[in-house]
């Protein structure tokens, strides 16, 4: 029968090799009450082979659910790192080469685009024609079959403007309208 | 020499920090909690007034603050646009303005304006064409927390963010570009590091 001593002190070693020894010649009967001992000297065994692996068992239990493992941040990401990224030339905003002035107004104006000041000043002067035509008509949906010809103070229709229809303005005309 | 020592000690101490007019009666300055709560550090920059310049000195250029506080915007989204204008003269900065399609480009126009306008009315510049932005920069403004509606009930916080914007206006053409550093000044200042190291704790 061999017994797994654990202890390293060779006096308590001792102590409990002669408490061993009693118990087996029956020198120490009243040991247990009188009763079979709870427990009974096993095999020791070295080594963490046979010690059960609570990994596989996990996994092995559930394999339905296989668990996935997500990306997280290891460590804060400190503000010079962030202000590296924030800062960086490609999103800072790039400087537009590409305005020029506009020679009738003289405003800004983008090089591919129309003068935005000259553009709502025509949208404007649209806008009180278009006031015109409605005056004139009445309601919707009765817009004649013929063009219309604008005429602003002191102008007359000419010959081409026979059968077109004759929107009057009570200004004069503006230098950007030019008359046919 | 004596009147500039003297000039230099008495700095620390010029009234005209604190006075927002030439007014003569110090006590009638003191601002009551009626008026603006805090008139933050920038407004007060304005208020510095020099001692007359000696014939011999080179002429010191005009120095226009201006702010505008609590902007409803994000101010690292307003960074982009003060990093955009920092250095430029103050047309070709109105005009990046006027093309950009930032919210805050909007913002910082008209503040640019209103600079403009303050320094030739008040700051005597003589041409408002005249200056640069030497300093652009975006501040923290209060922020408040609310609650954003999730689906199914769930909510969240959000903070609804504002910011202030200051510049600083400087009388006369922009000053030219740093040149980019090349690898002769950076092996240059490399070889004065190792000439400018000292022995310690020796004789």
């Amino acid at each position: 029968v061999l017994v797994l001593v654990c202890s390293p002190l060779p006096r308590l070693r001792s102590l409990l090799q002669r408490c061993w020894g009693r118990l087996e010649r029956g020198l120490w009967p009243g040991a247990f009450g009188g009763k079979i001992p709870p427990w009974v000297p096993a095999l020791a065994v070295q080594g963490p082979s046979l010690v059960p692996r609570g990994i596989d068992d996990a996994e092995a239990a559930s394999p339905q659910e296989g668990v996935v493992w997500m990306a997280a941040p290891k460590q804060r990401r400190t503000v010079e790192v962030n202000r590296c990224r924030w800062r960086h030339p490609s999103k800072l905003i790039a400087i537009k080469r590409n305005i020029d002035v506009c020679p009738e107004c003289g405003n800004l104006k983008q090089k591919h685009i129309l003068c935005g000041h000259c553009y709502a000043k025509v949208k404007e002067e649209t806008r009180l024609i278009r006031m015109e035509i409605y005056k004139k008509e009445g309601g919707p949906f009765n817009a004649p079959a013929v063009e219309t010809v604008v005429l602003y103070e002191g102008e007359k229709p000419t010959e081409k403007d026979e059968g077109k229809r004759i929107i009057e303005r009570a200004r004069k005309r503006p230098s950007w309208f030019v008359q046919n | 020499a004596g009147a500039a020592w003297a000039r230099g000690l008495l700095s620390w101490a010029r009234p005209e920090r604190w006075l927002a007019s030439g007014s003569f009666f110090p006590l009638s300055c003191i601002h009551t909690s009626t008026s603006l709560q805090k008139i933050g550090k920038w407004e007060k920059k304005n208020r510095i007034v020099y001692p007359p310049q000696l014939p011999g000195e080179p002429r010191r250029p005009a120095e226009i603050y201006h702010c505008r506080r609590e902007i409803k915007y994000s101010k690292d989204k307003m960074w982009y646009l003060a990093k955009l204008i920092k250095g430029m003269s103050i047309d070709q900065a109105l005009a990046q303005l006027e093309f950009s399609d930032k919210k805050g480009a909007k913002v910082i126009k008209e503040v640019l304006l209103e600079a403009q306008e303050m320094a030739v009315r008040k700051h005597n510049v003589e041409f408002k064409s005249n200056l640069h932005i030497a300093e652009s920069q975006t501040g923290r403004g209060r922020y408040v927390k609310r609650v954003r509606c999730h689906g199914k009930g769930m909510f969240g916080m959000m903070k609804i963010s504002r910011c202030h914007y200051f510049v600083k206006l400087v009388e006369g053409p922009p000053p030219p570009p740093e040149p980019p550093k090349t690898g002769f000044d950076q092996a240059k200042e490399y070889v004065q590091q190792l000439r400018n190291r000292t022995l310690v704790h020796t004789l």
